[in-house]
Formats: C-alpha cells, sequence, structure tokens
C-alpha cells in the first residue's frame, strides 16, 4: 500500500515537472496565433510542423547561431574542468600558508548573486576593450571558475588515497605530475559531472550574453530566441518551436548522461 | 644498492617529537627492520628517509650522499605502501613500468623490464588486469614488482604484510627473503609484527617514542635487550618482568627481575597462582599471578597445563634470568 502511495506521489511530481515541457511541444505544433486561446494540448488542425523552419529562419542565421553557442559552451566547460581542478587539487593536496583561509574565502563567494557583480565586471571588460567579443563569458571561467566546482573537485581529491599520492612522488612525479597523471584522471566522475552541469548552464545562459553580446554575428541560440518577443505581442508557436530546438542538446545530454549527473548531485553532498 | 646513513635526525609534529635525534647506519645489501609499537615514529622515519617528509634537523645520506634536499623521485629509493597504492585507472603492466615512464625509459625498453618483474614475481599473466580485479596477496606483489622495476639503491617497505591473511603472510615472507637473497638489495622494512622482525631481518632496530632503543641482530636483540621497554616490546608472549617479593624471590632483589614465558619451569621459588590457562595445540600459555600481583606468563607443553585456580611455584635457570633497574629501565649485567 505505502508503495504504491509513493509511485503515486513519483508519477504526481513527474507529471508537474513534465507539464511545461509537453506544453511546450503542444505549443509548437499549433497555428500561428493560436497557442494561448486554447485548452492545452488541444490540436484540431493537425500538427504544424512548419513553424520549426519558420522559427529557424525567424531566429537568423542559424549556423552561425549553433557555432557561437557551441563553441562558447566548449571553451567554458575546458575554462571549468581546467581551472577548477587544478584549484581544488591545490586546496585539498598541496601545503601552502594560508590554504584553508583561502578555501573559505572562494567558498564565501558562493553567497554573491552573480547580478551584484555584473556592474562591476561590465566596467571591467569595457575598459579593457573586450565588450561584444566571447572573452568576458569565457574568462571567468578560466580565470576563477565556478566556487561550486572547486569545491566538488576538492571533495573529490580529498578522498583519494594520499598514499596514491605519495607513490606517486616516490616513482618520480612532482605535483604537476601527481595532479595529471594520478589525480585527473581518478576524478572522471567529478570531471563528467563539471562538463555536463557547465553544459546545461552555458547552452542556455541568456543573461550573460545579453550583457556583452551587442552585434549578430555573435549571438547566441538563447539570444536568439528573444528576437520573437514583437513590439505588441510574442509569436508563442514560434518561441516555443524555436525554444524546443535550442532545448533539444541540453535534453539529449541530460538523457544520455544521467546517470553522471546524479552521480555529481550526490557528490556534492560528499564528506571532507 | 647502496648504504644508508641517519644522523642526528628530528622530526616534530605540531610540537610533538616524533623522531627524536636518531642515528642510524644501515649497510650496503642489509635487510634492517625498525619495529616499534604504533606511534613510535617508525613510520615516519621511513618516511624521512623516502623525502616525503623534511627533517627538522639532521641528515639523511644515501651512498654517502646528502639527500635531505632532493625530491623522493630523485633519490633512487623505492617504496611499498601498507594499502599496496597501486593506481586503480592503470593496468597491472602500466603501474609496473610507471616508475620507469617518469625516468624517461623508452616505452618498449620499460615494457620489457616491467614484464621481467612481474615474472620475477611470479604474475606474469596478470599483466593486463586492473588492480581492483586482483586479490590482496596478487596486488602487493604488483606493489614489489613496481618497486623492484626500476633496481633502486634502497627499498622501503611500510607494513607490507599487515593487510594480508595469516597464510599468505607467511608466504610472503618467504618471498621477501628470497627476493633479498637474490637481489643483494637495501632493504628498510617497517613493521610491528615480532614474527617479521625476528625472520627477517638481518638486524632488527627497535623504537620507542621517537627514540632508538636497541639495533642489532634480532637473536642477539631477543636474548640480551638493553632496557625493560625492548626486554617488555619483543616476544610473544612478551618477557615476564616482576619487582620486589617475586623478584628478590627469584634472586633479583632491587631490581626488576625478566625472564622469557618458554625459560621459565615448574619447580622453584616463586609462588603463582594460575588465572587463565590458552590451550594453542602445540603449546600451553599459562597466565598466573606472583606476589605484588603482577601477572606473568608460561609456556609450557600440552597437557602440562595445570588448572585454573592452581598455585605453582615457578623456576628460572639463572642464566635465563635478565636484571633491569628499577629506574631508568637499564639491563644490569
Amino acid at each position: 500500500m505505502r508503495r504504491w502511495a509513493n509511485r503515486l506521489l513519483l508519477v504526481a511530481l513527474a507529471a508537474a515537472f513534465l507539464y511545461p515541457l509537453a506544453w511546450m511541444l503542444s505549443a509548437s505544433l499549433q497555428p500561428e496565433g493560436a497557442a494561448l486561446g486554447r485548452p492545452p494540448f488541444y490540436l484540431p488542425d493537425g500538427l504544424h510542423f512548419e513553424n520549426y523552419p519558420v522559427a529557424a529562419a525567424r531566429m537568423g542565421r542559424i549556423h552561425r547561431l549553433v557555432w557561437n553557442t557551441t563553441l562558447l559552451t566548449a571553451a567554458c566547460i575546458l575554462g571549468q574542468l581546467l581551472c577548477c581542478s587544478l584549484a581544488g587539487y591545490a586546496f585539498a593536496r598541496l601545503r601552502f600558508a594560508g590554504r584553508d583561509a583561502l578555501f573559505l574565502l572562494v567558498l564565501a563567494t558562493m553567497m554573491l548573486p552573480p547580478q551584484v557583480l555584473a556592474i562591476p565586471q561590465f566596467l571591467l571588460f569595457r575598459r579593457l576593450g573586450l565588450v561584444d567579443t566571447f572573452w568576458p563569458l569565457i574568462l571567468p571561467t578560466v580565470l576563477g571558475g565556478a566556487p561550486f566546482f572547486i569545491f566538488l573537485f576538492r571533495q573529490y581529491f580529498l578522498s583519494i588515497p594520499q598514499e596514491l599520492v605519495e607513490a606517486a612522488r616516490v616513482d618520480g612525479c612532482r605535483a604537476w605530475g601527481v595532479y595529471w597523471r594520478i589525480m585527473l584522471p581518478l576524478a572522471r566522475p567529478v570531471i563528467g559531472t563539471v562538463a555536463i552541469f557547465t553544459f546545461l548552464a552555458t547552452w542556455n545562459d541568456f543573461w550573460a550574453p545579453l550583457i556583452y553580446l551587442n552585434s549578430e554575428e555573435n549571438q547566441t541560440l538563447a539570444l536568439a530566441l528573444a528576437s520573437f518577443n514583437q513590439s505588441y505581442r510574442v509569436a508563442v508557436e514560434w518561441l516555443m518551436a524555436g525554444t524546443s530546438m535550442v532545448l533539444a542538446p541540453c535534453l539529449l545530454v541530460y538523457f544520455l548522461f544521467q546517470k553522471v549527473f546524479l552521480r555529481g548531485v550526490r557528490l556534492s553532498g560528499a564528506k571532507g | 644498492m647502496a648504504s644508508l646513513e641517519l644522523r642526528g635526525l628530528r622530526k616534530s609534529f605540531g610540537g610533538r617529537p616524533v623522531v627524536r635525534n636518531l642515528s642510524l647506519r644501515v649497510e650496503d645489501g642489509e635487510f634492517l627492520v625498525l619495529v616499534g609499537p604504533s606511534g613510535c615514529g617508525k613510520s615516519t622515519l621511513l618516511r624521512l628517509i623516502a623525502g616525503l617528509e623534511s627533517p627538522d634537523a639532521g641528515e639523511v645520506a644515501i651512498d654517502g650522499r646528502v639527500v635531505n634536499e632532493l625530491e623522493p623521485g630523485e633519490r633512487d629509493v623505492a617504496m611499498v605502501f601498507q594499502n599496496y597504492a597501486l593506481y586503480p585507472h592503470m593496468k597491472v603492466l602500466a603501474n609496473v613500468a610507471f616508475p620507469l615512464k617518469m625516468a624517461g625509459v623508452p616505452r618498449r625498453e620499460r615494457e620489457r623490464r616491467a614484464r621481467e618483474a612481474l615474472a620475477l614475481l611470479g604474475i606474469a599473466e596478470l599483466a593486463g588486469r586492473k588492480p581492483a580485479l586482483l586479490s590482496g596477496g596478487q596486488q602487493q606483489r604488483v606493489a614489489l614488482a613496481r618497486a623492484l622495476v626500476r633496481r633502486p639503491k634502497l627499498f622501503l617497505l611500510d607494513e607490507p604484510l599487515s593487510n594480508v591473511d595469516a597464510r599468505l603472510r607467511a608466504e610472503m615472507r618467504a618471498e621477501l627473503a628470497r627476493l633479498h637473497r637474490d637481489l643483494a638489495a637495501t632493504m628498510v622494512y617497517v613493521t610491528h609484527d615480532q614474527v617479521e622482525a625476528m625472520t627477517l631481518g638481518g638486524r632488527i632496530a627497535v623504537l620507542a617514542a621517537g627514540e632508538l632503543q636497541q639495533v642489532g641482530p634480532p637473536l642477539e636483540v631477543y636474548r640480551r635487550p638493553v632496557n625493560r621497554f625492548v626486554a617488555g616490546f619483543l616476544g610473544a608472549p612478551p618477557m615476564n618482568l616482576v619487582e620486589g617479593e617475586a623478584a628478590a624471590a627469584l634472586g633479583a632483589p632491587g631490581v626488576v627481575a625478566g625472564f622469557r614465558p618458554e625459560e621459565a619451569v615448574l619447580g622453584g621459588p616463586l609462588a603463582a597462582r594460575v588465572t587463565l590457562v590458552e590451550e594453542l595445540g602445540s603449546e600451553s600459555l599459562v597466565h598466573a599471578e606472583v606476589a605484588g600481583g603482577r601477572d606473568i606468563v608460561l609456556v609450557l607443553p600440552p597437557g602440562e597445563a595445570p588448572s585454573v585456580g592452581a598455585e605453582l611455584s615457578v623456576g628460572v635457570p639463572t642464566e635465563a634470568l635478565h636484571r633491569f633497574d628499577p629506574g631508568d629501565g637499564r639491563r644490569i649485567d
């Protein structure tokens, strides 16, 4: 009885989470102007797949958008992996004065909402002449990384037995060799998690590209979706068709790497 | 192979001294066993030799060259760890070849040497496996192969048999003795196991609280312990130590009298009451209480053990009686 109750609860929760996604797909297949005036999932006129090419055309040069977004996402993933794993390794395994205090400081920055940093960061990048380039979006990941990912790497590196590090040192590795040849290959679960989290966050990011990317040729997919907002109305059907297309890689990545993703969620509760 | 010399070595952690002014020389090709209770500083000493810790004072010299400033990888030493420390993401062959890879040995050469080392330990067929798929004994052999593949000047072994079962431990002890003989390697071996210390070492060095108590051939240390600590530490069961009335009864008034459990005989001047009997099959351990409430242990042939509560008279041959100063615990000859 209790098992059935649990299942019922899970089905109800799953339905609640799936509803917006299902509505998006249904709306994307409605004829123009019909999505908001009808009950959800009511499709009397058949499926309007032509919304998809129309949406793609409205978004502009779709190849360029996909390339920009892919480039940006790949650079951010590499940046996060490099910076956060190095910082996590240093905090976990290297001995230096003020290490723990510095780590606390890094953790404390998690409490700063990104909006607080937006203006000083924008002024900094404007002074460097980097506005309307991808650098303001990539550099923060390479030169700092996300504190949460640093924390994740540190916790994982701490869980690797110290004897492995010492064996590697006796075998001829220095700090970099230990990181590159022992720690990093062993940290594959965290690498996967950080890569997926970063992919989802960067691919879907609207806010930072909106601040820094002005010219049409630098636009990303998420920015291009905004072009469906017209002066007096929103082209809901096309917007939903465009959103479905933009979201598809995220869903694909999530379903393919579901296990890694869930392991990452569990890792974030790892002991230290 | 090489000699090792430690000169006035000191190391503290958080103000607590762990190694105190320790000097020791290990000859070329010698098998030295460092033995002592947990926390006595023996593993720290090994780590100081390997370069995994830096001494607060003193020198570590390998083959006459002071190596204090050298990184562990530059000292030409190999170390076998208690938990084997095999790299889980590498196959056995890669694990064994890893020190050679770090030394810049070409791929073909290092694979050949790694396979040779595996063959020497009788585990050539495991080359393609990951460590997680090996038994404890196999992992131990891989760790040994990784240590000997680079033909280091010095082997350091940190309680390498403490995680294997009793049968395998006996087997590995013999294997280590054979390896030492075949390679004529200089080895420093840390253990708290008395049997390993007694059977493996050409010499044993007994440590307590970071200080060297006695160094010498195992039997000499066993037969002529220099102080109460060594007397009470070596041997299973350890030496019986009695004072006061009981010591006087044995003809050693005013000092601490010591005798090995297996050297005591029934019939003698020391009165005792049996409190516990442990039958081990090959022998019986008889625990008894003597004057002053002190416990002693006697080793008797099987079937000769008295029952619990029985009154005994215990004798110790004069040549088997050790005398120690009740103050500083030093041996009195």
